[in-house]
């Protein structure tokens, strides 16, 4: 469903992504773990294209998105969400998520509200739709983070760090979430975690990075078990 | 505010301003019809820079466009005024198009540079084509409708004036007006939901643009004499103090910035040239210590009377 080839993203002199080639098979829940500043988010928004890869291909749907704008991608089927969230402050939680609405490839035929608030539900934000963005707790903004995302009616949903800064029940909500996103909406999920045991026993595939490299990919358990990814959490 | 009750506000406002050429002296009545003119182009450069965050100098310059496109046509190729008005506009939407096509990927500060370059290139092309325009001596049109008649012109930059409004009001609150404001709260999030942001600026650029023409087009025929001063900076900055002391991004800030500022410089016109400077202060000030304007301001002090968009 996505493939990327030999992805390299240069800042200056440092190769922040260097390399990077892995595909994505539809369905699935695909986890991306790394230590910090491995590059995890730069791949994400070489995909979104927040900005354009230094070299090497994204492939979606048999087609190639290297270098295309944000929204354009968008609209292909490709949502994200941002590890820092960004709401829109000023509007109400179920303006936001109309903006993901409105601009949907395929326009909806009923009004965006109820559509949007439809999402809003899903998420467990139904009792704060009229709340400005900026009210909302971060807790609260990661899920209207998510709604959003989700409101664009994507094929592909890249999660950037939702978990973070959750409580165990809160974690176990959005584990629950996400795997009702893949079995009950049939969508194919990518997602950076740091929340090893969260994304360890949800994630069917997971690709590790390090230091702007693919360390390997596997199943959990082979993944768990490899030394390289051992070492490279632990350090020398 | 709901939609019923914009339009009944809307109507009963100008129901009551119908009376006025019964009551105003000739006088009063010019100062209301430039108040008019100066909502025009406040409540139109509101959609930009209160609703998109784009801060354009270029705005008395496309009233400029409109007021010369509608009285060179009318002087010069006998063309009737409504029909030259229509093309003011259409004109000044054109070229805001254009202008906003070209700068609007920059955004910021460039927005604001190139926007003040077009306007400086605009008025020295209007000064010293004489041929065309008589440079600043001015160019005398025909009046909207002959004999002239104050009270008519009135009527006229009142509908003028409700058809901004309600096109503006329109705007912001369709899709097209959530999508504007998605753009000036996060730029990179409306971006990442399928917002075509540079569409969404150009866009606004052009309606604005084409609703500061109209404005400037209908007023160059009540004046019947159109100058340089129509697109010069005096006049932008006149109209951006009035946006934002009465309240950038609210839709009744402009409004009250415009009469609020034409009335107050009637006054204070005795002490000279200055007013547009102690204005153009005061705006500052407000910007840095009170950025919602009067609005904002009425709000922090009524929050219980409803006084919200
Ligand atoms: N816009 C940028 N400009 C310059 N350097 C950048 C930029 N974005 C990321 N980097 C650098 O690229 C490297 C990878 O950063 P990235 O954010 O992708 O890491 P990450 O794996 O997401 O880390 P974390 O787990 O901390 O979120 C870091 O060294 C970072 O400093
Ligand atoms: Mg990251």
């Amino acid at each position: 469903m996505l493939e990327g080839k030999e992805l390299t993203k240069r800042f200056g002199g440092i190769a922040a992504l260097s390399q990077v080639s892995f595909a994505l098979p539809e369905g699935l829940i695909v986890g991306l773990i790394g230590p910090n500043g491995a590059g995890k988010t730069t791949l994400f928004n070489s995909i979104a294209g927040a900005f354009k890869p230094s070299s090497g291909q994204v492939i979606f749907k048999g087609k190639e998105i290297t270098g295309l704008s944000t929204d354009r991608i968008c609209r292909r089927g490709i949502a994200r969400t941002f590890q820092v969230t960004r709401p829109f402050d000023e509007m109400t939680c179920l303006e936001n998520v109309g903006v993901a609405v409105i601009n949907r490839a395929r326009p909806v035929s009923s009004p965006w509200r109820d559509a949007a608030y439809e999402t809003l539900r899903f998420v467990g934000l139904g009792n704060q739709a009229d709340l400005e963005a900026k009210r909302l707790n971060l807790i609260e903004k990661k899920r209207l983070e998510m709604a959003r995302a989700l409101a664009t009616e994507p094929s592909l949903l890249m999660l950037d760090e939702v978990l973070g800064g959750l409580n165990s029940r809160e974690i176990g909500e959005a584990v629950d979430l996400i795997r009702k996103l893949r079995d009950e909406w049939g969508l194919t999920v990518f997602w950076i975690e740091h929340v090893m045991g969260a994304i360890m026993s949800t994630a069917q595939r997971i690709i590790v990075l390090d230091q702007g490299k693919k360390l390997m990919e596997g199943t959990p358990e082979e993944v768990a078990e490899d030394r390289r990814v051992i070492h490279a959490y632990l350090g020398e | 505010m709901s939609y019923k009750r914009f339009y009944v506000i809307l109507f009963l406002a100008s129901g009551l301003f119908c009376l006025l050429p019964l009551v105003l002296d000739l006088y009063r009545l010019h100062v209301v019809i430039v108040s008019l003119f100066y909502v025009m182009m406040a409540a139109s450069w509101n959609l930009i820079a209160g609703y998109t965050g784009q801060v354009s100098f270029a705005h008395a310059a496309f009233a400029g466009i409109g007021a010369y496109t509608s009285g060179i046509l009318t002087v010069k190729a006998g063309m009737t005024s409504w029909l030259g008005v229509a093309t003011g506009t259409l004109t000044a939407g054109v070229t805001g198009l254009g202008v906003g096509f070209l700068c609007l990927r920059m955004g910021g500060i460039y927005l604001s540079l190139t926007t003040l370059g077009f306007s400086e290139i605009l008025r020295i092309i209007i000064t010293n084509e004489y041929d065309i325009t008589r440079g600043t001596m001015g160019l005398q049109i025909p009046p909207m409708i002959a004999p002239y008649s104050k009270a008519v012109h009135f009527f006229i930059l009142l509908a003028g004036t409700l058809l901004t409004l309600i096109v503006v009001y329109k705007i912001i609150h369709s899709n097209m007006g959530l999508n504007f404001r998605a753009v000036q709260n996060d730029e990179r999030a409306a971006r990442s939901l399928g917002v075509n942001v540079i569409r969404v600026r150009v866009l606004a650029f052009a309606v604005s643009s084409a609703l500061a023409g109209l404005a400037g087009a209908i007023y160059g025929h009540y004046l019947m004499l159109i100058t340089p001063e129509i697109p010069s900076l005096d006049l932008q900055f006149f109209v951006l103090s009035m946006a934002v002391i009465g309240g950038l991004g609210s839709f009744a800030g402009p409004i009250i910035g415009s009469f609020a500022l034409t009335i107050l410089s009637e006054y204070i016109r005795a002490y000279g040239e200055y007013h547009v400077l102690v204005f153009g202060l005061v705006a500052l000030a407000m910007a840095r210590f009170a950025p919602q304007g009067i609005m904002g301001l009425a709000r922090q002090f009524m929050p219980a009377s409803g006084v919200r968009q």
